[in-house]
């Protein structure tokens, strides 16, 4: 089966019903799979799956590997909504962690059975006590991964047409966009995820906190690519500096480079209001998120009318969010919370 | 993501000599975890690369400019653009995952059929070897028909990057015979 033929197949499935939202997270518009439970996920769930073990879940991407013709009739027969009935008819919610599920004999008799079914076999579930492991949850990709940033920029920027047409035609695009395109296509990601993102499924975000997750996301990286760019146009006048024979204590002296003058026009520190460092996040979470809410039923009102029971859940799910901002990395942490909430106002 | 862009800033504005180190296999090997456990000193959760991921490593008293290629296999075909002037490859492979040894073997193979690459030295990690199913190195050298290799130098350092054991070897073994080219 050549590449196109199977990555076309792939895509028609992964449009239909369940398949189009991330097995694990939810997440729009999936690119990745693992055959072995014919699901489809995203590209951070990708990422714990294959933390899993080949021999628990073999991650494929839909638009960057070649699936096995059995992988393919794996993909037909399972779905995500199938394999989410059999996880939940036997004891495995959305409380369980990532890896104590797959690692439970749930999702073994499950991968036997699609399997099975695959073969045209019939399947009987082993003899044995139903197991399901309960380790504490390390796994530290949670909503506040340094990873986010850049995946739901990948998710819902322009990666998504990226990832399904240039990918898998072209896939040298995939090499080169490093930072080039990822510079070229920050700055209006940033814009475009308010414009088109955001407004059209304004219903669904006012019922979740995906939404501030997102908006939050794209400006993390929105302001990670600025420090880079900050951090570059140091480096480099450092470099036409020392390049001519300037010390740093002659700074006052007029460095002889032409190019030293390449950046002196440009201001690109970061906006005081933006540099709100959070001294005690969980202390000020409680009265920021819920007035950070408020905003945002002001902002979305005009497109649906909240229900006074909405809100409390709201509240709820915004300070979950936000403990899983706190649990971020030093650096990140002020960012997330200080541009998000003034992003609000 | 920030480390990204920086390095790429340090590489074009930087005087000093690097080697150029490319680090390949096939895909959820663990390279990337390989890449900032040298770099960062601790383990990082990561998600499929799509791209590549480069970072500059000081080791001992050499200067490491690292590239860190995606291993989806339609983007595998492009890893040679690569190779023009690395020194080094350190070859990733997921010592658990026996399946697909074979394709492993035939990735390499044709990696280093390359010209670019007639001169680089080949460092194979058989990497998660803290996973209780994982092949040992003879077992990978045997896989990879490592014995059928001439004129190069290679060596195969069984490792767990998530444990951060045998990549201080390897890269040793690395520092070592990049001195001895270069006297």
């Amino acid at each position: 089966m050549s590449h196109t033929t199977s990555a076309k197949q792939l895509q028609a499935l992964q449009k239909s019903n369940d398949n189009y939202y991330c097995f694990e997270c939810r997440s729009v518009n999936p690119q990745w799979a693992s055959p072995k439970y014919g699901i489809f996920i995203c590209l951070e769930c990708a990422g714990k799956h294959r933390g899993l073990g080949v021999h628990v879940s073999f991650v494929r991407s839909v638009t960057m590997d070649q699936f096995k013709p059995e992988e393919i009739k794996l993909m037909e027969i399972g779905g995500n909504q199938k394999a989410r009935e059999f996880f939940e008819a036997n004891g495995i919610d959305e409380t369980v962690s990532l890896a104590d599920k797959y690692h439970s004999t749930v999702a073994e008799d499950y991968r036997e059975k699609l399997l099975a079914e695959a073969n045209n076999e019939p399947w009987t579930r082993r003899d044995r006590p139903v197991n399901i492991p309960q380790t504490k949850n390390i796994s530290n990709t949670g909503p506040g991964s340094p990873n986010l940033a850049y995946q739901q920029f990948q998710r819902n920027g322009p990666a998504e047409e990226i990832s399904l047409n240039a990918l898998a035609t072209e896939a040298l695009s995939t090499l080169s966009w490093g930072w080039g395109r990822v510079s070229q296509a920050f700055t209006q990601t940033v814009n475009d995820t308010t414009e088109n993102y955001i407004r059209p499924g304004m219903k669904q975000f006012a019922d979740s906190d995906v939404g501030i997750n997102a908006r939050k996301a794209v400006e993390q990286f929105g302001r990670k690519a600025r420090e880079a760019g900050v951090y570059g146009a140091e480096q480099f006048n450092k470099y036409a500096v020392e390049a001519l024979g300037e010390t740093s204590e002659s700074s006052d002296a007029k460095p002889k480079s032409e190019f030293a003058h390449l950046f002196d026009g440009w201001n690109p520190r970061i906006p005081e209001d933006e540099q709100v460092v959070d001294e005690n996040p969980a202390a000020k979470s409680s009265e920021k998120q819920l007035s950070k809410s408020e905003r945002i039923e002001d902002e979305f009102e005009d497109f649906e009318p909240t229900k006074p029971t909405d809100t409390e859940k709201k509240t709820t799910d915004s300070l979950s969010s936000s403990r899983a901002v706190s649990e971020q990395p030093e650096t990140l942490k002020p960012v997330a919370s200080s541009s998000s909430s003034k992003k609000l106002e | 993501m920030g480390n990204i862009f920086s390095s790429v800033f340090q590489k074009l504005w930087s005087t000093n000599k690097e080697h150029r180190i490319l680090i390949l296999g096939l895909d959820g090997a663990g390279k990337t975890t390989i890449l900032y456990r040298l770099h960062l000193g601790e383990v990082i959760s990561t998600v499929p690369t799509i791209g590549f991921n480069v970072e500059t490593l000081k080791y001992q008293n050499l200067q490491f400019n690292v590239w860190d290629l995606g291993g989806q296999t339609t983007i595998r075909p492009y890893w040679r653009c690569y190779y023009q002037g690395a020194q080094a490859v350190v070859f990733v492979v997921d010592s658990t995952d026996k399946d697909r040894m074979e394709i492993s073997a035939s990735e390499l193979k044709t990696m280093l059929e390359e010209d670019e690459l007639s001169e680089a030295v080949l460092l194979v990690y058989a990497n998660k070897q803290d996973q209780p199913d994982a092949l040992g190195a003879d077992e990978v050298t045997k896989a990879l028909k490592l014995s059928e290799l001439k004129d190069r130098s290679w060596t195969v350092v069984p490792c767990s990057a998530v444990r951060g054991e045998g990549l201080e070897q390897g890269m040793n073994w690395l520092v070592e015979k990049l001195h001895d080219d270069s006297a």
